[in-house]
This record gives C-alpha cells, sequence and structure tokens, in this order.
C-alpha cells in the first residue's frame, strides 16, 4: 500500500516540523506578497524607474532625502502544481522512482493543504495521463492518496508536450512542482523554459535510483531502454562503468546548473533517501511555503 | 613413456562427462544477459570504442579451449605418466611400533591422544595411507619378541592398516636391537630403504645404528610422550597358612617415582574362575583395602596378615589417593596377579587300632577328613581303600595288622612299622636303633628335629634304590618316602608307640608334613612368572604335548612337554591355564620391569641417518610435527592429482567468475 498509516504519521511529522522550522523566519501561513499597493503596510524598497510616484513615501524623502516605495501586504491565494513524471523510465527497478515521486508529492501537498494552499496533481509522459484539478482544505489529502495510487504512466518522456498541455489548462499562476528522474531523449531544457515563461515558479525534483546511478552487471549483456524498448549489445567493463558513472553525475550537475540560472529550485535526491529528509530539505530552501 | 595410473579406457567417461560439463559452464558464460535501463542514451554516450565481433568470437573460443586443454592435462596428470627408465618407483618403508608395556602410559599434552600406542598406531596408519602404489612398506610390531605382523613387503594398504590395528601394547620391554636387526634384513637390497621407528624411547639399549642398518637407509624415530612419574606394584604374592590353610597372608610392594609422596588405596580382590584378567567394569569381590604412603623415588614393602581367601585367583590394584591431581600415567603396572593353589580337604583312613596318639595327631588338624578302620578285615585290601580315600594310614604299632594284601594297589599312603610282609621295602629287625641322620631337605621332615628319638625296636630298610631317605640310623634308613607314576608312600620303621615320638610335639608336625608332602602342598606362595620372558612350566603328569589358555582365553595348542617342563614365551599379564591334565595347571604371570615402568627417565633417542629434514640436530629429542617424518616418506603423488584438480577447478572457478570483468581474459 502507498500511503499506509505509517506514511500518514511521516507527513503529519512534517506538518509540525514544517511550523517549527519556519517560525520567526516566515510566517506560519504565507498567503500575502508584499505589492505597492494594498491595505496592510509591510515594507520598504528602493525606488526604481517605472514605480508609481503615488506610492512614494514623501515623509521618508522629507527626512532622508531617500526615494522610498511604500509596499503593503496584499492577500493572495497561492496555487501549487505538482507535476509527477509517469513515464516507463520511472518504472525502472519495480517503479522504486515512481513510488517515491508519489510518496513525495502526497507530502508537499498535505502540507500545502495545511496552509491553506491551492494543490494540483497532474500525472505525465509524453502527455497527460491525469490530473486533479486544484483544491483545497486538509479534507482533500485522501482523494489525494486515492488520485496518486490510482495513477500509472506508461509511455515516453516528452517533458514539452505534457508542458504545454498543463499550461494550457491552468491558466493560474503558481509553484510548479516536478518530480522527475530527468531521463528524457527529447531534453527537459525547452520544457523548463516553457514553464518559466508561463511565469510558474519551479521546482525541479531529480529523483534518482542507486541502481542506475551504479549498475551491478558485467559482462557481456544486452541493454535493453525502458521507454523506447531500444537494444544495445555491451560489455560491462570496470571501465565503462566508470565512465557512466561520470557520464551520470554531469548529466546531474548540468541540470543543476541550468535550473540555477532560471532561478529554479533544484534538488537531487536518491530513491533510497527517506523521502521525510527530502521534504525538510525543501522547506529548509525556503520559498516552497509563502 | 609409461603410465602408472588411471587407463584411458577407465578415465574416457569421466572426461566426456566433465568436457559436457565444461561446455555448458561455458555456453552459460557467454550468454547476453538482456538488462534494462531507464535510458539508453547515456549509454550510447558512454561506449567509445567500437565491438568487433571476430575479436569477441575469438576471445570466447579461447577461453573454451584453455579450459579444455586444463581438463586434458588433469587426465594426463591422472594417468600418471613417468620416464621409462624410472627407477625410483618403488619405495620400501619398514615401519617399527613399539608395543612395549611403556606405551600403553598416557601421552604428552600435545600429542591429542590417550595412550602413546595410540598416538603412534594413528601415525602408522597416516603414514600407510600416504603411501603410493609403487610403493612397499612392512609393519613391524617391537615388544619382546619382534615380528613382522604385516608379512612381507606389501603395497595393500587395507592389508597393513589391518596389521596396524591388531598391535597393542604388551607386558614386556622392547627389544630394539632385534627389531632394527630385523628392519635391516627387510630392507636388504632395497634402493630406498626407509625405517620409521615410533617409539617412547623407553628402552635400554642404544644400538649403533650404522652397525645394523644398510648404508643407504634412512632412519628417523618418533618419540611420544614426555618424561613423568608414575606409581607401580613391584611385587605380589599370597601364600596359605599351614595351620589354618583358610587364612593367608600377602606380600606386596610398591613403587613411587614421582618427586611428591603419594597415597594409595591398594585393593585385593578375588576373580572368578572365568576371568583371566582384571575387568574393572565387573563387580569383584573385594578381599581387603589398605592405604599406603610411599615416600618420592622409593618403594615400600608390606606384608599383609591373616586375610580370609575367598578365591584361588587375587588380583591387586593400587590407585592414587593423595594428591588427588597426581594422575597414573601406566595402567599396565598398576595389577598384580597371584593365584594360590586349590585346597581341598584330604579324606585320610586311618587302619589303626587303641594308637590314640596318632588319632589325636589327625583329630587336631581340622583341615582333615578322617576315618578310622579299628577292627579291619582280614585281608585289608590297600587298592580299595586307596581308591576311595587320598590318604590310607597303615598303622601296625598298637596291635598288628598280619594280613595287607598290598598285590595291586595305587595311590598314597603311610606305612608304620609295616610287617615285614607287607612292608614296601625290605625289612631288618633292629632293637635301640641310634639315628644317625636326619635330612631335613625332605618336607617330610621339615621343622621338626628326630635326632634324639628314642626307639626301642625298629624294621630297618634294607634296600631303597628307588626312595628319598628321610631318616637313617646307624643300623639302616628307618623313614623313607617313594614316589613313583601310581604309587606315593612314607614308610615309617619304627611303632609310635615303641619310640618318645608320641611325647613329642613332633608327631603331629610329622603327620602334618606327611599329609601335605603326599597332597603336594606347601606353605610357600606359588611360583608366578614375569611377562616378556620363556617360561619353564613343570607339569605333573606325563603328556607329551599341552594346550595352554592364555589371559585373553585364546588357546595356545600343542607345547611339546620335555622332561616334564612344558615352555612358553608370555606377554600378557594374568592367569593362565592348562585345563586338559590332572590335576589342572594355573599360574600368574605379572609384569615385572623396572624400565618399563620407570618413565621419569629421559627417553632414549637413537640418532637420523640419511635424514632429508632432520639430520641436522641428531641428539636432540625431536619436536618436529609428524609432517616431517610425512616429508621423508614416499612423496603422496597419489593425492597430487586430487590437488591438481583441486587448483584447476580453482582457476576454472576464478576465469568463469572474472571473465566478464576482463580481469584474466
Amino acid at each position: 500500500m502507498l500511503f499506509d498509516d505509517a506514511f500518514l504519521k511521516k507527513i503529519e511529522y512534517l506538518y509540525v516540523m514544517s511550523k517549527k522550522v519556519f517560525t520567526g523566519k516566515l510566517r506560519a501561513e504565507r498567503k500575502t506578497r508584499k505589492v505597492a499597493s494594498g491595505i496592510e503596510f509591510a515594507d520598504h524598497r528602493n525606488y526604481a524607474p517605472g514605480d508609481d510616484f503615488r506610492a512614494l513615501d514623501w515623509r521618508v524623502f522629507a527626512r532622508t532625502e531617500k526615494l522610498l516605495i511604500r509596499l503593503f501586504e496584499e492577500k493572495e491565494d497561492l496555487s501549487i502544481y505538482f507535476l509527477i513524471d509517469g513515464s516507463n523510465s520511472m518504472m525502472f527497478n519495480h517503479g522504486a522512482k515512481f513510488d517515491y515521486a508519489r510518496r513525495m508529492a502526497a507530502a508537499l501537498g498535505y502540507i500545502g493543504l495545511c496552509n491553506q494552499d491551492r494543490v494540483g496533481f497532474l500525472g505525465f509522459d509524453d502527455k497527460i495521463i491525469d490530473r486533479l484539478p486544484v483544491t483545497t482544505g486538509r479534507g482533500q489529502i485522501f482523494n489525494i492518496f486515492k488520485f496518486l495510487e490510482n495513477l500509472h504512466g506508461n509511455g515516453k518522456t516528452s517533458f514539452e508536450d505534457a508542458f504545454r498541455a498543463f499550461c494550457s489548462q491552468n491558466q493560474r499562476r503558481g509553484v510548479a512542482v516536478i518530480l522527475s528522474d530527468f531521463q528524457n531523449p527529447t531534453g527537459y531544457e525547452s520544457a523548463l523554459n516553457f514553464l518559466h515563461y508561463q511565469q510558474f515558479e519551479t521546482y525541479v525534483i531529480h529523483i534518482v535510483d542507486p541502481e542506475e546511478c551504479n549498475p551491478g552487471v558485467h559482462g557481456d549483456v544486452t541493454l535493453v531502454d525502458a521507454e523506447t524498448g531500444e537494444q544495445l549489445d555491451i560489455t560491462m567493463t570496470p571501465k565503462l562503468i566508470a565512465n557512466y558513472k561520470k557520464a551520470m553525475e554531469a548529466l546531474c550537475l548540468r541540470l543543476e546548473a541550468y535550473c540555477m540560472t532560471r532561478h529554479m529550485l533544484y534538488f537531487k535526491t536518491p530513491v533510497s533517501t527517506p523521502f521525510e529528509d527530502i521534504v525538510l530539505t525543501v522547506f529548509r530552501a525556503g520559498g516552497f511555503l509563502k | 613413456m609409461i603410465f602408472n595410473g588411471y587407463t584411458p579406457s577407465t578415465l574416457l567417461p569421466v572426461l566426456l562427462i566433465c568436457a559436457a560439463l565444461i561446455a555448458i559452464l561455458y555456453l552459460l558464460r557467454v550468454r547476453r544477459r538482456a538488462v534494462q535501463v531507464s535510458h539508453l542514451g547515456l549509454w550510447r554516450d558512454v561506449v567509445t570504442t567500437s565491438h568487433r565481433r571476430w575479436h569477441d568470437w575469438l576471445r570466447r573460443l579461447i577461453s573454451f579451449l584453455i579450459l579444455m586443454a586444463v581438463l586434458g592435462l588433469i587426465a594426463l596428470a591422472l594417468m600418471d605418466p613417468r620416464p621409462n627408465d624410472d627407477d625410483t618407483a618403488t619405495r620400501h618403508a619398514v615401519i617399527i611400533i613399539d608395543a612395549s608395556a611403556s606405551m600403553a602410559a598416557s601421552a604428552g599434552p600435545d600429542d591429542h591422544c590417550a595412550s602413546r600406542i595410540e598416538c603412534a598406531l594413528n601415525d602408522a596408519h597416516q603414514l600407510v595411507d600416504h603411501m603410493t602404489p609403487n610403493d612397499r612398506a612392512v609393519i613391524i610390531e617391537a615388544s619382546g619378541i619382534v615380528s613382522a605382523v604385516s608379512g612381507p613387503f606389501q603395497a595393500d594398504k587395507s592389508a597393513l592398516h589391518k596389521a596396524i590395528s591388531q598391535i597393542h601394547p604388551r607386558a614386556t620391554s622392547t627389544d630394539i636391537q632385534k627389531a632394527l636387526k630385523l628392519a635391516a634384513s627387510l630392507t636388504h637390497g632395497s634402493p630406498k630403504p626407509e625405517i620409521i621407528l615410533l617409539t617412547d624411547g623407553q628402552f635400554d639399549d642404544t644400538p649403533a645404528l650404522h652397525d645394523i642398518l644398510p648404508d643407504n637407509a634412512a632412519f628417523q624415530q618418533k618419540t611420544y610422550g614426555p618424561p613423568t612419574g608414575n606409581v607401580a606394584i613391584e611385587a605380589f604374592n599370597v601364600r596359605r597358612y599351614i595351620a589354618n590353610r583358610l587364612g593367608f597372608e600377602v606380600l606386596f610392594k610398591v613403587r613411587n617415582d614421582f618427586d611428591v609422596p603419594v597415597t594409595l588405596k591398594i585393593t585385593l580382590s578375588g576373580l572368578a574362575s572365568d576371568e583371566n584378567t582384571f575387568d574393572p567394569n565387573r563387580e569383584h569381590p573385594v578381599i581387603a583395602q589398605k592405604t599406603i604412603t610411599v615416600a618420592s623415588g622409593s618403594s615400600e614393602l608390606r606384608l599383609y596378615e591373616n586375610l580370609t581367601l575367598t578365591s584361588s585367583r587375587m588380583v591387586a590394584s593400587i590407585h592414587i589417593e593423595d594428591p588427588q591431581n597426581l594422575n597414573d600415567p601406566m595402567p599396565l603396572d598398576d595389577l598384580a596377579y597371584a593365584r594360590i593353589p586349590d585346597f581341598s580337604k584330604p579324606r585320610i583312613l586311618a587302619v589303626t587300632t587303641d594308637n590314640l596318639y596318632l588319632e589325636a595327631a589327625l583329630l587336631l588338624n581340622e583341615n582333615y577328613q578322617v576315618s578310622f578302620l579299628r577292627a579291619p578285615p582280614s585281608p585289608v585290601d590297600l587298592g580299595t581303600f586307596t581308591a576311595q580315600h587320598d590318604i590310607v594310614i597303615l598303622d601296625n604299632s598298637s596291635q598288628k595288622l598280619h594280613d595287607v594284601d598290598t598285590r595291586a594297589w595305587s595311590g598314597k599312603a603311610i606305612f608304620i612299622n609295616p610287617d615285614q610282609t607287607w612292608s614296601p621295602f625290605p625289612t631288618k629287625t633292629v632293637h635301640n636303633p641310634i639315628v644317625e641322620r636326619v635330612n631335613t631337605k625332605h618336607p617330610v621332615a621339615r621343622w621338626i628335629s628326630l635326632k634324639n628319638l628314642n626307639i626301642t625296636q625298629a624294621s630297618v630298610f634294607k634296600n631303597i634304590p628307588n626312595a628319598d631317605l628321610v631318616v637313617r640310623a646307624i643300623e639302616g634308613p628307618i623313614m623313607a618316602t617313594h614316589t613313583s607314576d601310581t604309587q606315593k608312600f612314607l614308610a615309617i620303621g619304627f611303632s609310635l608307640t615303641q619310640s618318645d615320638l608320641i611325647f613329642r610335639v613332633a608327631l603331629p608336625v610329622l603327620i602334618i608334613n606327611a599329609v601335605d608332602w603326599l597332597m603336594n602342598e606347601n606353605a610357600e606362595p606359588q611360583r608366578g612368572f614375569p611377562t616378556g620372558t620363556s617360561w619353564h612350566i613343570p607339569i605333573p603328569t606325563r603328556r607329551t604335548h599341552v594346550d595352554i589358555v592364555h589371559p585373553d582365553l585364546h588357546v595356545t595348542a600343542g607345547i611339546p612337554v620335555h622332561d616334564d617342563t612344558a615352555t612358553l614365551y608370555g606377554d600378557t599379564a594374568g592367569f593362565y591355564q592348562i585345563p586338559d591334565i590332572h590335576p589342572p595347571v594355573e599360574f600368574a604371570a605379572n609384569l615385572n620391569d623396572p624400565r618399563e615402568s620407570c618413565l621419569s627417565s629421559t627417553p632414549t633417542r637413537l640418532p637420523d641417518q640419511n635424514s632429508v629434514s632432520l639430520n641436522d640436530a641428531p641428539d636432540t629429542p625431536q619436536t618436529s610435527p609428524f609432517l616431517a617424518l610425512l616429508e621423508k616418506l614416499p612423496a603422496s603423488s597419489q593425492y597430487l592429482w586430487v590437488l591438481a584438480l583441486l587448483i584447476a577447478l580453482a582457476i576454472l572457478a576464478i576465469e568463469w567468475l572474472t571473465f566478464h570483468r576482463r580481469w584474466t581474459v
């Protein structure tokens, strides 16, 4: 069973931990953002050309001769979308990566619901497999569990096609959490760019399986691609395996660098790491809960 | 090239099976496995070398050929090829196993076996196991006598093992000289003789090996057991009392070779008639138990008196009571056997009238079953009486016996003042004879004085050529004994009532002596025999051959008897029997060799000769393990093929496991 009692206990614990972690640093339920208009004063910032003159704090200018813009808190609803890769590559090693992704999405979604965010889920491969429309309220968690348990993928990965469909279906912008192994024959750059340009705040959670990072096979083997079914006769030698490990590491570093340049938060997690640890890491990175 | 191992016809089926097995393993190895990966793109990127199919094919073919070559080499080894001019094939090993009494002692703490003989036998078995098919060996058991127990040189391991298993410690010493001489004679002319002596070194002789053994013979000794203390029974015997035939006294001597005083518990037990040796697992009637403390390095002699006999067979055993942590290493000298002659009340018939002195002397002794015939028939048939009684006394003292039929009699008799008509010897009447000489060495005259005997009238025996004189008067013999095949008698040539013998205490003693002599009884302990020597056993009846039952109940049949003596070599302590003669003969034999019991002396070590591995230290005690011996023995080529097979299998396994890793191919 994917979401058993132990899992429920863990995500409840994660919720409590998230409260403790962010006390004093961030507000417990951050449902506002600082804008130049609003009701409740929040902060100042330096004037920048193009800002509305009406927002200038003339009293401060009179005292200090500095141009500062008054910022106010504006309440808004935050939508969090979890995009779960359901391609065949995620089914490697008896679907360990896919299970891990679903558990993690459920945990993050639960915390989002607890913070009165709007949470939506989407499974995709080269298309959208299934979707759960954005919803709110803690009571929806069981619907989420049911959706995730019934989510099954079987196809090639195509981020761009799937994300285009996602953006067209969800006009409301928010946070897009992508849980995938990024084993995509067509690449991931254009798809992530597309989300970025669509003004989604993107979180990339890269799920890897230790067995694919450190293959334990030797000798003459025929490698079969999980998604395409292509075959490659190969002789596994220590040298070849070492090169493969380097290539795998380079892939991860490339993805991480790409995300950093585009202000996307990147998390790499092996499936052997307890998912609650990586969830806390996501919290600590900040910005996930506003 | 000759092949001494398996024939090709024997090996072929095995080879085919192995080849098929290797082929299957080879096919399993080269079969490609399908491995699913999440994305093939990465692998494509890292595969830089182009695959050359002919290279793979060749590599696999070479691997298969290597496997087959290894298999062929193993088969060749199994056939044991040798050059035609190999003259070193046959080697002759003589294994001398010391089977003396001291080998029954416990082994050292590092020997991992209970006794020294067990260690020696184990090592001998190992030596035989390591023989090659071309090697020959002979097993020599060296105790008091030396014999090649396995017969001549042979390669049959089962026969050699059987011969080794039958060796057990004897209650004798070791005749090391004879053993080495036998080994030398057996290996005479052999190209590579090897002599191995397995012993505890408890022998006095230090033979000069170069004088005994051939020059080309390799000799090595392995010694078992460290010097240790011991307690041993040195002497043990038992004798009856003269007066009380049911009572006896025991002589016992024990020695302590430990470096501390030892308190011993001595147990005297009786053995049943069907037991020739002491079995500690059976219950035996305990006659007496004594405790004795023996000082270090000394012997103690004890005489235990007034013991009551329950059996004619007696065994003495000792057990250390104090110190309790002291272990007696040698069991063979903790037991001793002694036998008391059978005793039964002799049936005595006294034909006498009104001779109260004679009657009193007979009735005084409770050990006699006496009957009197005071009104004898006429004539007195001596033959009938001796047939019905053990001893017949014809007393012609008070009232004359005029008519005695002595024509056909056999048995035992005492003639007192015989009449001339029935006297066993011709007689002449004399008056007031004066005793001139008494044969005090005669059993009848022991412990008594007849020198001043006063006799009124006597019959002097005139001619006694086949008789033994007891008392002689100036006029002639007046007391004599005679022993023949059928008759045994004492003749007293005077009337008891016409002498002052009736007033002396010598009369009842004379009667006792006479009865004891006639019944072949004496108060001396029965003679026992020491093991490890040849015994001269007196046979009481005329026989040409006798069968002797040994303590272990095996029978040596047809032992010739010369001069009423049978000769036997005995090497086992216990009771021996000659049951098929009358009366049956039984005697005890004991280990009585202080050298075997003395385990505290340093073992004698003979120098190695032509030794490969131990020759550098000939005079130092051997401390190297038995592997050194094995090095000298015939090389264990019999097991080389097993070793070769294991190595080949290991190589194959390594090659198979590492094939895909490109370590070996």
